[in-house]
């Protein structure tokens, strides 16, 4: 763990910022002679050095790293770019080095300890993920150095010993270099060029110069006479770049292929941080896609392997059935210049070949992020957007005109099913003494399905003279109730409770449980004198989904006698209903306005014409459907005869 | 500690209701209690919730972000709802009424539009998915059960096709106890999970 | 219960069957927890939907449905949250964020808390956005209402709906279709899953709903109760075969 140097809090080893006071825990990527907090605020506009600013360091740090290199002191050195790694981890192990650098050794190795400390908490895949994440940034630190000791080899050094590159920095930029000389709290000019450079001042320097990049397109002298590319051809950065014989790399945009005006602003954070004077180098990469990949160096196939991999995810998700869209995922153009990852990895780094994978997936994603990509195509207008209108038309037009048409109210001579018939008699052996409570747990949405079948059982029960209460389990149920209330009118209108807490509530209420609690809010939800459901002779479940019912049956049915719950629901939750009603759980059930049972139940509202050609619509369709696909597949395979 | 304790609490909280569940008659009271404390948590973390979308709204508005035009709709119908009920209280027939005025034609159209968009589906579903077991026996058993829907072979009476009418019926008991069987199991071991502390939702 | 019934004694012999399993698989499997698991199609199609999606840069759209607490609580409902874990451990550096939605005052809360963790242990918590996991409403049409803008969000590329869905959410599933959107889907309700069979999607049935930890790999005794489902199912089977034997033959 990591402790917070300003509240003391206890932190994850990685942690850029203090979970408990919100500031930055700093020590990581703070170095000798580095600025204030306040300094570095001030040049990165506020960039914090989170995970995002260091994936996207990683990745612009093939271009800046020459720059680190030529602050660092060790120029003997010329290790080519695939020897560099060796070297470096040999001299990783070596207790002497540059200040900077023990420093992150030993916050490496506490990482590790404090990893180690939590191993056991963390998953596997956390370790993973963290463990991958520090190596990382060892690797970049490492990287970082090699490269920037190649660069300070390379690039030579006037009388005064001020590097090639500085020189160009400071042509560029005589301003800032009279603040960063002036300024006396900064140190001295020395002190100030030859401290290590952070990711955020890398940026900034790197937008600097990038906005000025058309004031210098203006006054740059043209290439030399050697062919040595100036200023002109490949702009600061690049020249140090060139300098370590880096891909001389023209950044595409970072913009993103779904339009602003779509996102959220803040759904793009690494997108919105970046400097947009980096869009006029894409029409330079335009121009030079058609460049065979086969100019990238041979230890550089990291990337292009999963390029590969990639296309062959869409023969995968057909095969997963998935691949109705594929197409319409707006494929990445990746741009054969593309900066590559370096190398292999070090051979100090034990890699599991999930790590690897992951690694190389990030990777992709590291360098694919803000590449440019061809705005989203136009997708075709769909036929089966006219159809599915012609459909829904066809669907209405049936059912209105059978409304206009139709005598209006048939009531066909149906026969009532077993579970409706067995309904029926358990609402006719109620008698004056007995007491129901009637549950309204259905949404506004099937209100008036239910409706039109909760009325007649209603008033059968008002007919009986049995005595009813009203209890809904949810807020809308409160003017549900009084909506149906109206309709029945019935001789003594009971009050609507509410039970709160949905089926949290339902236990205590059933079990009693309600009336021995301290606070008695559930007793409260029924009326005075009933202790718990049980006191009820039958529950009348007015419900429209399937878990409600399943809810009801495995919360609140285990308590009370067999058969003392009646449902009252929709058509669709029949099926769901069957089984308990199968197995003696539930007294009955009505399901759908075919089911209506009660009193007056024979000449009930009941649009059967209404319904019998909705169903007679959906039943041709769905034979239509058949047809269209059988017919299709005939076609199909009479072509494949004829291509034969 | 500061995942064991998220643990310890989940794991106790359900080994006491079990408990309570089976000896009732001791941990009767105390069940009720924490069955009280479960309803005052999620209703917490309900207003939670809709705190945290309504500062998404919010800062949709502030922000001007595509589409805040809906966000600014949804808080102000938060509000007049909220104000509403306050003031009238939730249980003024007014207010209630002015409440399902709006909430009953939106949720009905949202359902009536399933049905379109199901009579489509009917067209479509064999185009999208091909022939196969699933797709054979759901184009077959739904024929069969409009059929029957259509009420016309009922009013043939004849005993034997009520008695085959009544077969088929039955037979959506079978696939529903078959999905509720396994439903069921997936529940139990998820719950065994839960408690025994590997299965923890409740945490990142 | 003062006294255990019949289905009681049967019930309490499941669980402690159930218990039994999972202990003894996640012991004896623990070395290679995924080695010949069965792999649920509509997770392995979700899987590779994340692959797509974040290869391709768009946005993906998990619901994680309703009914976790308010009507009808359930463990179904919390279902989704391991997928939920899984795959916001893989898309928090995406171009485009997962947004995750849910129709439940405590999913919501509890998707945040997944969602903050997982930043949390990527160590970039401070680009957490409370937005990306939202309620959309307190009631199934509510959620539903506030589904249907999500997966019609320009720049999604791919839906994966899995916790309590009822039928619906076909609107929904209906909108993806005709954005070419692509879907993967679990839920155990069956006008849910008579929805999503309509509907273009990959859909997961019966208990397979409650294994997206393990088919995904993210979950070693996800893994176990996934082998213990299959063997409780094995021997269900074989006692209502006997059951229904005896029951014929007039023993029982």
């Amino acid at each position: 763990m990591t402790v917070c140097p300003h509240c003391g809090g206890k932190n994850l080893p990685h942690a850029t910022r203090c979970v408990h006071c919100g500031e930055e825990m700093g020590a990581f990527f703070a170095f000798d002679a580095q600025g204030t907090p306040e300094d570095e605020n001030a040049e990165s506009q506020g960039g914090s050095d989170s995970i995002s600013e260091v994936l996207r360091s990683l990745r612009e740090g093939d271009v800046f790293e020459p720059i680190l290199g030529a602050a660092s002191e060790s120029p003997q050195e010329e290790p080519t770019e695939d020897e560099s790694v060796e070297p470096e981890v040999t001299n990783s192990e070596q207790p002497s080095g540059p200040e900077w650098l023990r420093r992150i050794r030993q916050k490496a190795q506490q990482e590790e300890n404090g990893t180690a400390e939590n191993r056991d908490e963390l998953s596997a895949v956390d370790r993973e993920f963290n463990d991958w994440i520090a190596r990382i940034r060892e690797k970049t630190q490492r990287e970082a150095l090699n490269q920037a000791r190649a660069a300070d080899t390379a690039m030579p050094a006037d009388a005064s010993g001020t590097p090639e590159w500085l020189r160009k920095v400071r042509a560029l930029n005589p301003q800032g270099q009279d603040d960063s000389t002036d300024g006396a709290a900064i140190g001295n000019e020395a002190d100030e060029w030859e401290m290590e450079w952070t990711d955020e001042r890398l940026r900034a320097l790197r937008e600097k110069a990038l906005l000025e990049e058309p004031e210098i397109e203006q006054t740059r002298p043209g290439p030399g006479p050697g062919g040595e590319p100036g200023l002109a051809e490949e702009g600061i950065v690049a020249a140090a770049a060139g300098a370590v014989e880096l891909p001389t790399e023209t950044r595409p945009a970072e913009f993103h292929n779904i339009p602003d005006e779509e996102e959220p602003a803040e759904s793009l954070p690494a997108a919105k941080a970046l400097p947009e004077v980096t869009e006029p180098a894409l029409e330079p990469e335009a121009e030079e896609e058609e460049t065979p990949p086969s100019t990238e160096p041979a230890g550089e196939e990291a990337p292009t392997k999963i390029e590969e991999e990639t296309p062959a995810l869409e023969p995968i998700l057909e095969q997963a059935g998935l691949a109705s869209g594929v197409e319409n995922l707006n494929p990445v153009e990746v741009t054969p210049d593309e900066p590559k990852p370096t190398g292999d990895a070090p051979s100090d780094l034990m890699l599991l070949r999930t790590q690897k994978d992951f690694a190389a997936l990030l990777k992709s994603m590291i360098y694919q992020e803000g590449t440019h990509s061809s705005p989203a195509k136009a997708t075709k207008a769909e036929p089966a957007g006219i159809s599915r209108f012609v459909l829904a038309m066809l669907l209405l037009a049936a059912l209105i005109a059978t409304l206009i048409i139709s005598p209006g109210n048939v009531v066909p001579s149906r026969m009532p099913t077993e579970a409706a018939s067995a309904f029926a008699d358990a609402l006719g052996a109620l008698g004056a003494q007995d007491q129901v409570l009637l549950v309204t747990d259905y949404q506004a949405a099937t209100s008036t399905e239910m409706e039109l079948l909760l009325p007649t059982v209603l008033k059968q029960l008002d007919a009986q003279q049995v005595t009813w209460d009203v209890l809904t389990t949810q807020p809308s149920g409160l003017w549900l109730t009084e909506a149906l209330l109206e309709k029945v009118d019935p001789n003594n209108k009971p009050s609507v409770n509410y039970l709160p807490g949905g089926s949290f509530g339902l236990v205590p209420l059933a079990n009693g449980l309600g009336s021995q609690t301290p606070l008695g809010e559930y007793a409260s939800a029924l009326p005075q004198g009933i202790q718990d459901l049980r006191d009820y002779d039958l529950i009348l479940l007015a419900c429209d989904s399937e878990l409600q019912a399943r809810t009801w049956m495995e919360q609140v049915a285990p308590w009370l006698p067999p058969g003392r719950i009646a449902v009252v629901s929709t058509m669709q939750t029949a099926p769901m209903l069957a089984p308990y009603y199968d197995s003696g759980q539930i007294a009955g059930y009505l399901a759908g306005l075919e089911d209506q049972a009660g009193e007056g139940a024979e000449s009930a509202y009941f649009p059967a014409r209404v319904f019998q050609v909705g169903l007679l619509v959906l039943l041709v369709l769905l034979l239509l459907g058949m047809i269209v696909k059988a017919d299709q597949d005939t076609l199909q395979q009479i072509e494949k005869r004829g291509e034969e | 500690m500061k995942k064991g304790l998220p643990i310890a609490v989940a794991i106790l909280s359900g080994l006491f209701v079990l408990a309570g569940l089976i000896f009732q008659p001791y941990l009767g009271p105390y069940l009720g209690l924490v069955l009280n404390w479960a309803v005052i948590v999620g209703s917490m973390a309900l207003l939670v919730a809709i705190a945290s979308l309504i500062i998404y709204h919010a800062r949709s508005i502030l922000t001007a972000r595509k589409g805040f035009i809906f966000s600014i709709v949804i808080l102000a119908s938060f509000g007049l709802s909220l104000v509403g009920g306050l003031w009238l209280g939730v249980d003024n027939p007014a207010y209630l009424k002015w409440v399902g005025a709006i909430q009953r034609p939106l949720e009905v159209s949202l359902l009536g539009l399933v049905a379109l968009i199901m009579t489509s589906a009917a067209v479509q579903v064999f185009r999208n998915r091909g022939w196969s077991p699933l797709t054979v026996s759901f184009g077959l058993s739904a024929i069969f059960f409009l059929l029957i829907a259509l009420g016309l072979l009922q009013t043939l009476e004849v005993p034997q096709i009520a008695t085959v009418i009544g077969y088929i019926r039955q037979l959506p008991l079978v696939g529903a106890r078959g999905l509720l069987i396994g439903v069921a199991i997936g529940a139990v071991m998820m719950a065994i999970r839960v408690l025994l502390g590997s299965e923890r939702p409740y945490s990142d | 219960m003062s006294s255990l019934g019949m289905a009681d004694k049967v019930a309490i012999a499941l669980v402690l069957l159930a218990l039994a399993g999972q202990l003894f698989f996640q012991s004896a499997r623990r070395r290679a927890p995924y080695s010949k698991l069965r792999k649920v199609n509509a997770y392995q199609s979700a899987d590779l939907l994340i692959s797509a999606v974040a290869e391709k840069g768009r946005r993906l759209v998990l619901g994680i449905g309703n009914n976790l607490t308010d009507q009808g609580a359930s463990l179904s409902g919390v279902a989704g949250l391991p997928l939920l874990k899984a795959i916001s451990r893989r898309s928090l550096f995406n171009d485009q964020k997962l947004q995750t939605v849910s129709g439940d005052g405590v999913l919501a809360c509890l998707s945040q808390m997944v969602t903050h963790g997982a930043y949390q242990n990527a160590v970039a918590v401070e680009l957490f956005q409370p937005g990306e996991a939202v309620l959309a409403g307190t009631t199934r049409f509510a959620s539903l209402a506030g589904l249907l803008p999500e997966v019609n969000h320009r720049a999604n590329g791919g839906v994966i709906l899995s916790g309590q869905f009822e039928g619906e959410t076909l609107l929904a599933l209906d909108l993806a279709a005709r954005k070419n959107i692509l879907v993967a889907g679990s839920t155990a309700s069956l006008g849910g899953q008579a929805a999503f069979l309509a509907g273009v999607c990959n859909l997961a049935l019966g208990e397979d709903y409650y294994a997206p930890a393990a088919s995904l790999e993210t979950d070693p005794a996800a893994a176990a109760s996934l082998r213990a489902q299959d063997l409780l199912r094995i021997i269900i089977a074989i006692a209502l075969l006997v059951g229904a034997g005896l029951t014929i033959a007039g023993v029982l």
